[in-house]
């Protein structure tokens, strides 16, 4: 039962990678990525319980402080800040975006399986390579910034199923989303043209 | 009772049964937006009429024109002869055909529907072309949706899938189950016009279904709408029997048993109504050319059911 249920949390973090895809409005996108934490952390507290770890239910409160509400407040307030981003992404390309990620899921199922037949870490492997499309097929960097957020979630959802990650290590990944969070505010402070286009984060 | 009276039982059930929804449908959306609302009979008295008005047949009509909904209002009859209804063991005519099969009546009806209606004038042909490209992007999603089942229930018979998915409650919160649920639903609210798409009504933007019958008038308007009514049930009770609520189904043929059956199947039914008048009232209608996203949706969950099946091994014991 409490395996069925943790499966279904996960296929509901597929879900949500999904509808950051198919979104084409930047606030919606955001509290999806919210969404898509907090989800994360559920599945954490259910292992750290099961498994009695304390410094999982640690990351879980960790997680739902920085991902599900900090980070997508901050961004939430850029959005606001430049009125163009309210609106959306230029040009969405539903059906064609969400059945790119549907191949890549299959693609990333069965690379995963012929490369580590015994571990169970399908998912998280898919949620990385759907995160790395959200930011290859958005333009905007809000976005792409909310792509990045889907990968760190994929990293720490493969630290909770494949093997135990030390606390620092997960605390380590926290420290770099905020780091880049910072960096991309603090852009936008500097200048006022809307900062956050493509160009500011390409070399 | 005899297998083939629970033949004709089924099918009278459809028959009988079919317009009641739709009223019962429009009047708890009336109430919901504060108004009257027409009587849940007015259904009934609708095809009553168009039954008595006079026939015209356009002079353009090719030759199907008057035997499709003839033709679509009999595989709507055959169809309740070869599914689970109330009835939940296989009646005589019932191993002729498989999902697939069932899928291939819902085709061919819609095959004589369009063919007759292509040419004929503006609005229906726009229902038409409207109809086919639409259709093609729903039919991948039905499909993944039967190899879902399949693969969960290793069979593609709907009454087996019942009896599978009756007997093995862990299976139904299985994620592939749960999604495979929600991407027919969504299918279901495509093909039965609700509002997401809203494919019924007049409006010239959005009309699908109605489209293709602008020229039919008087018995063979009547055959189509009553068609169309029993075609939405007939979806309705196979959604419910056999993916989202596989219990309540009559398994002997004692009177009793079947009239229970009947009982639970339109309860089971007003629920999903609630639910559609739900999804009615809060959702707004998408434009035309959204309903690929809609239908992309759709496929996406069922697809991912397929992979969550692999992922996790099988559903969970």
């Amino acid at each position: 039962m409490i395996e069925a249920i943790v499966q279904f949390i996960g296929v509901l973090i597929l879900l949500t990678a999904f509808e950051i895809l198919a979104q084409s409005y930047i606030r919606p996108m955001i509290n999806t990525v919210a969404i898509q934490s907090i989800l994360l952390a559920v599945i954490m507290v259910i292992t750290g319980i099961l498994e009695n770890r304390l410094d999982f239910i640690i990351l879980a409160v960790l997680t739902i402080a920085v991902r599900g509400i900090a980070i997508p407040e901050v961004l939430k307030k850029d959005v606001k800040k430049h009125g163009i981003w309210v609106y959306r992404e230029v040009g969405t390309r539903v059906p064609s975006l969400v059945i790119v990620g549907l191949i890549l899921s299959i693609v990333g199922y069965v690379i995963y399986r012929a490369a580590f037949s015994v571990m169970q870490g399908d998912l998280p492997f898919i949620l990385f390579l759907l995160g790395f499309l959200v930011i290859i097929a958005k333009k905007n960097a809000l976005a792409q910034m909310v792509g990045y957020i889907v990968e760190e979630n994929a990293l720490l959802y493969a630290g909770i199923t494949i093997s135990h990650m030390p606390l620092i290590l997960e605390a380590g990944i926290f420290l770099d989303l905020l780091a880049l969070v910072l960096a991309g505010v603090i852009l936008a402070a500097e200048k006022d043209y809307g900062v956050l286009e493509l160009e500011e984060l390409v070399g | 009772m005899n297998l083939q009276v629970v033949n004709v039982v089924q099918v009278l059930v459809v028959m009988a049964f079919s317009p009641l929804m739709v009223g019962i449908l429009k009047k708890i959306e009336a109430r919901i937006e504060s108004r009257k609302g027409i009587s849940v009979f007015q259904p009934y008295y609708d095809i009553a009429k168009f039954f008595r008005k006079e026939l015209i047949i356009p002079k353009n009509a090719n030759a199907f024109f008057v035997i499709a909904p003839i033709v679509s209002f009999s595989c709507y009859i055959i169809l309740p002869m070869v599914l689970p209804i109330v009835y939940g063991n296989p009646c005589p005519y019932a191993p002729m055909v498989d999902f697939l099969g069932g899928a291939f009546i819902f085709a061919l009806a819609s095959f004589v529907s369009t063919i007759a209606t292509a040419d004929l004038s503006y609005y229906t042909s726009i229902g038409a072309s409207r109809a086919v490209t639409f259709g093609s992007f729903a039919e991948p999603t039905l499909i993944m949706v039967f190899f879902g089942v399949a693969l969960i229930t290793k069979t593609n018979n709907p009454f087996i899938t019942n009896h599978v998915l009756a007997k093995n409650v862990h299976w139904i919160i299985s994620p592939t189950h749960l999604l495979i649920v929600a991407a027919f639903f969504m299918l279901l609210l495509f093909d039965t016009g609700k509002i997401p798409v809203e494919s019924e009504g007049l409006m010239e933007f959005g009309m699908i279904d109605e489209g293709k019958m602008m020229e039919y008038s008087s018995t063979l308007y009547a055959l189509s709408k009553w068609g169309s009514y029993m075609k939405s049930f007939i979806l309705m009770s196979v959604f419910l029997n056999v993916f989202a609520f596989p219990w309540g189904v009559a398994m002997d043929t004692s009177v009793k048993s079947i009239i229970f059956g009947t009982v639970t199947l339109l309860l089971k039914m007003l629920c999903l109504i609630l639910c559609f008048a739900f999804v009615e009232e809060t959702f707004a209608k998408l434009r035309l050319f959204k309903l690929i996203d809609y239908l992309t949706i759709s496929f996406l969950l069922a697809i991912l059911s397929i992979v969550s099946f692999f992922i996790f091994g099988g559903v969970p014991a």
